[in-house]
Parts: structure tokens; C-alpha cells; sequence
């Protein structure tokens, strides 16, 4: 599928990719009329072709722009790697936490008790008056004394469970805290069974008291860890994304050092080759533009520190978006339809990040429907509230997307187009979720597809 | 050392790679044909003079190191320079285990590649005169008779006409004939030197 925009090899110069990078729309968000719509693409005429001199001023320009970047995207990468070894070490502090478990299993903390239920006398262990912070000596208990102890929460809950027992004769189990004197909680397990006389009638229940304290602490924490341990598989994931990354950066660069090498060269020659020098220059720029929008739109995806939420109108942002390809769409002979739902509440998100998932998805749906000839080619966008959240939805009428691919598309670097990154969707998707929200793609019923994403108006905090 | 029939292959699927390196390599006055896939390059190279591959390590479908293995099978090895996105350590040292002349990450410095490709060029040149060598000799024993090859191997280990004649049944001036024939078609001025041909035939 051929790229819309201005890429092929006859435009040296021209193939910055700029209308995928980050652009700041003022907060009016209805000035798009006076400026041109995508203000980013220098785009060069060949009538004036540029002296070597320009060229080369323009290739160290874009190089030492690239090194900026690179040097932020370093960063970036170093501040990924120190969380994801700080992941690495509460993984380390996990296994051992388990390994102390099962430990701490064997040792078994159990007080032993029976109540009479003619007398109504309690009898307690030694240990069912330790773990319950109760002096034996000077102490004595009761049914009463037993059931007040029992967290205030839990007590009515487990006297009933046991009554309902004792009036059936059944087992009892139950699981409760107490509220010890020194006002110290605990976790108690119990099990308790009938007594039956000679008769058969109930005479009393024995049962135990362990205390679970430290094990269900130590669950609570686990269960903490657990979440912090599925965070750390995402970072792994993204820190497999940066070597992939590394790679997509790395390619234009060792282009960009060759030519820079052969430019040199080809000038040292005798007779020296000014065109040859020419066309590696003209490379160089091109190839500058290309490692330097990887890395722009990388530090998008990584959100870096200018990530600001902020209560936004969805439609707002739709309407920028779209005074930003209006040209391009205008160009590709596309019809625009906006139904904008009137009563949106405002969701807490970041406004270039937003502006940038639906940039990429209205570019690719552009991209979409640039080889369709045969019907009309038309771009509508939604958005329609609930009472959980926002949904935006982006459908064109363009080449369609295969049933088996429709997950595969979110994956980065997945990629059909030859001047193709594979990360537009990719990057949305890790914006959408960054958000606490939701991607995906469905066929549509005619022709095209549509891609949709809701935004829930209590999104996860950014960090 | 610049033969000038001598070709550098780059296989690369970017073509932001294989333009950049076309150029510079062609800079130094060196051939230079570029190919998207290692099935392309599978496909339509010619190797006549000496030559040298600059492959990149990966690629969809086959990879860098899959090609290696296959030209490793072939009768006529390539040096090969691999250029790869990763500093994958492993990778590294498994293709330079299996014979590879550089391993070199992207970025890498031109004058690192250049200074590899040199290298290459002059080692397959050597393998080359090697191999032509061989092929004469191999030739010029080819053209020996089954009971000149007998004789042949019977002077290589040193035996005297009068000794081989009776091993042979046969009188000690046919063998002093054939002594002659042999020494003739080997190209051998001497027993010292036929022992040196023989030898590489082996
Ligand atoms: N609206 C669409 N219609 C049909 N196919 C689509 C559409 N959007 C995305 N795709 C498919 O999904 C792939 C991945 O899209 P994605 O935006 O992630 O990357 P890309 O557009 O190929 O490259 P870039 O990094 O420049 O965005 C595309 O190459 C295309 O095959
Ligand atoms: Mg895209």
C-alpha cells in the first residue's frame, strides 16, 4: 500500500514523517483555521534543487537533533531499566517471603478448647489464652467473654454460624479476628465438632484455635506483590520493546554513519563526486528524520514526565485532530463525518497523548483508503458517553482488515505498509490502557474497519 | 589490495542500509551489490572474482546466520561480515565461531566495516589461489593412467625403479618411462616437488 504522504524516492528530503509527531494544539482548540493544518513537513520543491552546502547544514542540524533525542530516550531507557530492576529484587524478596511460609506453616500455633452445653463452662488451653492475650491465672472465660472478644465486624456473623451449628449438631468451621485486651488484632482459625452422650444426645464441642495471624498478613502483602510482579512482566515486555526499539533506532543511524563515511570520501576522490556526495547528504537527512521520529514517538509511548491529565472534552480534541488532517483528507478526496455525542463529560486524560492516538488511527484509516477507488471514501468519528466512561470510534471505508490479524495490528512493529513503523497502534494501545481504557478493531459490516476506544471517567492516576 | 573484479554482496532488508552501504563501499572504488533477502542473494549471485558478504543478522524469513550455514555447505565458503541491530553476545559469538570474519553492531564505524571488507577480500583471494591451485594439480593427476597413478604413489614413499619394477612384475625401463610421463604431466622438476603436489591431493 503506497504511503499518502510525500515519501517516494523521487522527493529527497521529504520523507519526515512529521504528521505522526507530537503537535501542540492551543487550548482554544478552534485556531485550526488560521494555521496550515499539518504545519510539519518541510516539503522541498525540486525546481530550486539545494546546493551540498545546505544539505550538509541540514544533515548536521537533523544529526545533532537526533543526538538530543537519543540522549533523552537514554534516559528514558536508563529510568525503565532502574524499575525493572527494582522488579527483579521484590521478585527476589517474593520467593523468599514463600520459602519463610512454608516454614512458618509447619510451626503451628493451636490452642485446644471445650464448652459444656448444660453447664455452659468454657474450658481454654494454655496456648488458647496466650494466643488470645488472656493470663490463664487470672483470667476466666465464657461463652460470653469468648464472643465479645471476636472483631466487632465479624461477631454476629460467626455467633450465628456456631448456634446454627450447635442446633444441627454439625462441625463448625469458621475463620475470624479478635480483638485482644492489649488491642492487638489477630487471625484466628477454628475448628470445632460435637460431643454426643451414650444416648445420643449433644453434650458438648471440643475445638481448636490457631492463630493465622502471620500467614494472613503475609497473603495480604503477597497478594500486593503479586500485582507489583504483574507490573514488573509488563516492563519486561516493554524492555523487550526497547531492544526492538534499539534495532529500529540503530538501523537508520549505521545508514547515517555510512553515508556520512561515504560523503567524505566521495569528496576526497579525484576528480571528487560532488552528486554522489550529494545524494549520500541527502540520505543522511532523510535517514536523521527517520531515527529522530522513532525516538519521538517513542518518548510518547513512554510518557515520560510532560504527561499531564487534566479533565478534557473529548470533542475538542476530535475537532483539533481533525483541522489537523484536513488537508491531507481534502488531498485524498475523503469525506469527513464527525457525530460528536452533545452531552460527553469531560475525561481525566492527557491532551497530546489523545491527539496522538487519534492521529494515528485517523492516518491510518487514511492510509486505508488511499488504493480504494471504487466507493466512496469516507472517515466518521464518534464519540458517545455512558455512564462509565467515553467511547470514541474511528471507521473507514477503506481496505478492511483480516479477521486474523485484528489482534496481531497492536503489536509493535507489526506492519503491512512498505514505509511502514508498525508502532501507531501499538503506542495507542499503551496510551489507552496508560489510561485505565480499552482498544480494539472490529470489521465493518460493508467495507473498512473501525477502530474504538472508551476511556472510563475514573482512570487509573498517572504515576 | 584491490583486485578489481573483486565484488562486496551486502544482503540487508532495509534499504536505508544497503543504499548507505552501496555508496560507501563504492567510494573506495570497490563493486558493491546489494540484496533485500538472503533468498535473493541465494538466488542471484554470481561469484567469479574474489568476494566478500556483508549480511545483516536479522531479517524476516531467513536469517543472517541461517545463510551462513548454508553457504558453509556449499564448495566455495564466502567470508562473511555480519552487521547487526542487536548486541546480541551469543549471536556474536556463535556466527564468528562458525567462521565469520567481523561481527560488527550497528552503528558501526565506516572505516570498521571498510577495514573488515579488506580483510574478507584478501582472505578469500587467498582461499581462491588455494583452490585454483588445487583444481590444476587435481588436473594434471587426472590426466595420469590408473598404472602411472600406482607408479606415482610407489615414488611418493620412496621406492627406487628396480624396486618398484619387481612389486609391478614389470621390466625397469617401462617404469623409467613412465617416471618420465609422470614427472612430465605433474609439472614436477623433481621427486621433492611430485611429493609436494601429491601430498595436497590428498
Ligand atoms: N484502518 C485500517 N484499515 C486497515 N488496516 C489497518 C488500519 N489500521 C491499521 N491497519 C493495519 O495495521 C497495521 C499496523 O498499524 P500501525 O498504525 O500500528 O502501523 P503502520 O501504520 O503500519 O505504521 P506506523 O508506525 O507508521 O503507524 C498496518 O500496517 C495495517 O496493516
Ligand atoms: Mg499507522
Amino acid at each position: 500500500m503506497p504511503h499518502p504522504t510525500s515519501r517516494g524516492p523521487g522527493k529527497p528530503g521529504g520523507t519526515a514523517r512529521v504528521s505522526r509527531k507530537r503537535v501542540a494544539v492551543s487550548d482554544s482548540g478552534k485556531s485550526g483555521t488560521s494555521t496550515s493544518p499539518l504545519p510539519l513537513r518541510p516539503r522541498r520543491r525540486a525546481a530550486s534543487e539545494p546546493s551540498t552546502r545546505k544539505l550538509a547544514q541540514n544533515a548536521s542540524l537533523r544529526l545533532s537533533e537526533v543526538l538530543q533525542n537519543l540522549k533523552k530516550c537514554a534516559a528514558a531507557i536508563q529510568s525503565l531499566d532502574a524499575k525493572l530492576r527494582q522488579h527483579n529484587q521484590e521478585q527476589d524478596r517474593l520467593r523468599r517471603q514463600m520459602d519463610y511460609f512454608a516454614l512458618g506453616q509447619k510451626i503451628t500455633r493451636t490452642g485446644s478448647w471445650a464448652w459444656n452445653l448444660s453447664s455452659g463452662k468454657l474450658f481454654w488451653s494454655r496456648e488458647h489464652f496466650r494466643i488470645f492475650g488472656l493470663d490463664p491465672e487470672n483470667n476466666k472465660v465464657s461463652y460470653r467473654v469468648f464472643f465479645r472478644m471476636i472483631h466487632a465486624d465479624e461477631r454476629a456473623h460467626v455467633e450465628r454460624e456456631f448456634q446454627e451449628a450447635v442446633r444441627a449438631g454439625r462441625d463448625f468451621d469458621s475463620e475470624y479476628r479478635i480483638v485482644r485486651p492489649d488491642g492487638q488484632l489477630r487471625y484466628i482459625q477454628s475448628h470445632a465438632y460435637p460431643v454426643f452422650g451414650e444416648s445420643g444426645e449433644l453434650m458438648e464441642y471440643v475445638g481448636t484455635a490457631a492463630d493465622i495471624t502471620e500467614q494472613r498478613q503475609g497473603e495480604e502483602s503477597l497478594g500486593s506483590m503479586q500485582a507489583e510482579l504483574a507490573q514488573a512482566s509488563r516492563a519486561i515486555t516493554l524492555g523487550q520493546l526497547m531492544a526492538t526499539i534499539a534495532h529500529e533506532v540503530n538501523q537508520p543511524l549505521a545508514a547515517l554513519v555510512a553515508n556520512a563515511g561515504a560523503a567524505v570520501r566521495w569528496l576526497a576522490g579525484d576528480p571528487p563526486r560532488i552528486d554522489k556526495a550529494r545524494q549520500a547528504l541527502t540520505r543522511i537527512a532523510r535517514d536523521a528524520n527517520r531515527a529522530s521520529n522513532v525516538i519521538a514517538r517513542i518518548r510518547a509511548l513512554i510518557g515520560g514526565t510532560d504527561v499531564q491529565r487534566s479533565p478534557l472534552d473529548l470533542n475538542s480534541i476530535v475537532h483539533e485532530v481533525i483541522a489537523l488532517v484536513r488537508s491531507e483528507l481534502r488531498r485524498n478526496n475523503i469525506t469527513v463525518r464527525a457525530h460528536l455525542d452533545e452531552n460527553l463529560r469531560q475525561v481525566r486524560c492527557d491532551r497530546v497523548q489523545m491527539q496522538q492516538v487519534l492521529l494515528n488511527l485517523i492516518v491510518n484509516a487514511i492510509e486505508a483508503m488511499v488504493t480504494v477507488m471504487t466507493q466512496p471514501k469516507l472517515l466518521a468519528i464518534a464519540t458517545v458517553a455512558d455512564v462509565a466512561g467515553v467511547m470514541v470510534s474511528v471507521k473507514d471505508s477503506g481496505v478492511g482488515l483480516d479477521q486474523l490479524v485484528l489482534e496481531r495490528v497492536f503489536e509493535p512493529f507489526y506492519t503491512t505498509k512498505p514505509r511502514g513503523m508498525g508502532i501507531g497502534l501499538a503506542i495507542s494501545r499503551a496510551i489507552i490502557e496508560a489510561h485505565g481504557g480499552r482498544i480494539w478493531a472490529v470489521p465493518n459490516e460493508a467495507s473498512g474497519t473501525t477502530f474504538r476506544f472508551r476511556l472510563p471517567f475514573n482512570g487509573t492516576p498517572a504515576e | 589490495m584491490k583486485p578489481s573484479n573483486a565484488v562486496v554482496y551486502v544482503v540487508d532488508d532495509d534499504v536505508s542500509v544497503r543504499e548507505a552501504l552501496a555508496s560507501l563501499i563504492g567510494s573506495v572504488s570497490l563493486n558493491v551489490e546489494c540484496f533485500a533477502s538472503p533468498q535473493e542473494f541465494l538466488r542471484r549471485h554470481s561469484r567469479d572474482g574474489p568476494s566478500c558478504l556483508v549480511l545483516d543478522v536479522r531479517m524476516p524469513g531467513l536469517s543472517g546466520l541461517d545463510l551462513q550455514r548454508e553457504l558453509t555447505r556449499t564448495a566455495q565458503p564466502i567470508p562473511i561480515i555480519f552487521i547487526s541491530g542487536h548486541g546480541d553476545i551469543p549471536m556474536a559469538v556463535g556466527a564468528m565461531k562458525a567462521g565469520a570474519i567481523e561481527f560488527l553492531a550497528k552503528p558501526f564505524r565506516d572505516e570498521d566495516l571498510l577495514d573488515a571488507i579488506r580483510q574478507a577480500l584478501e582472505r578469500d583471494q587467498a582461499a581462491r589461489g588455494r583452490r585454483a591451485e588445487l583444481a590444476r594439480i587435481r588436473g594434471r593427476y587426472a590426466q595420469l593412467t590408473a598404472r602411472q597413478r600406482q607408479i606415482a604413489k610407489k615414488i611418493v614413499e620412496g621406492r627406487l625403479n628396480k624396486q618398484i619394477a619387481a612389486e609391478l612384475h614389470l621390466s625397469e625401463n617401462t617404469i623409467k618411462v613412465h617416471r618420465r610421463r609422470i614427472m612430465e604431466r605433474m609439472g614436477a622438476a623433481n621427486v621433492a616437488t611430485l611429493v609436494h603436489l601429491m601430498e595436497q591431493l590428498t
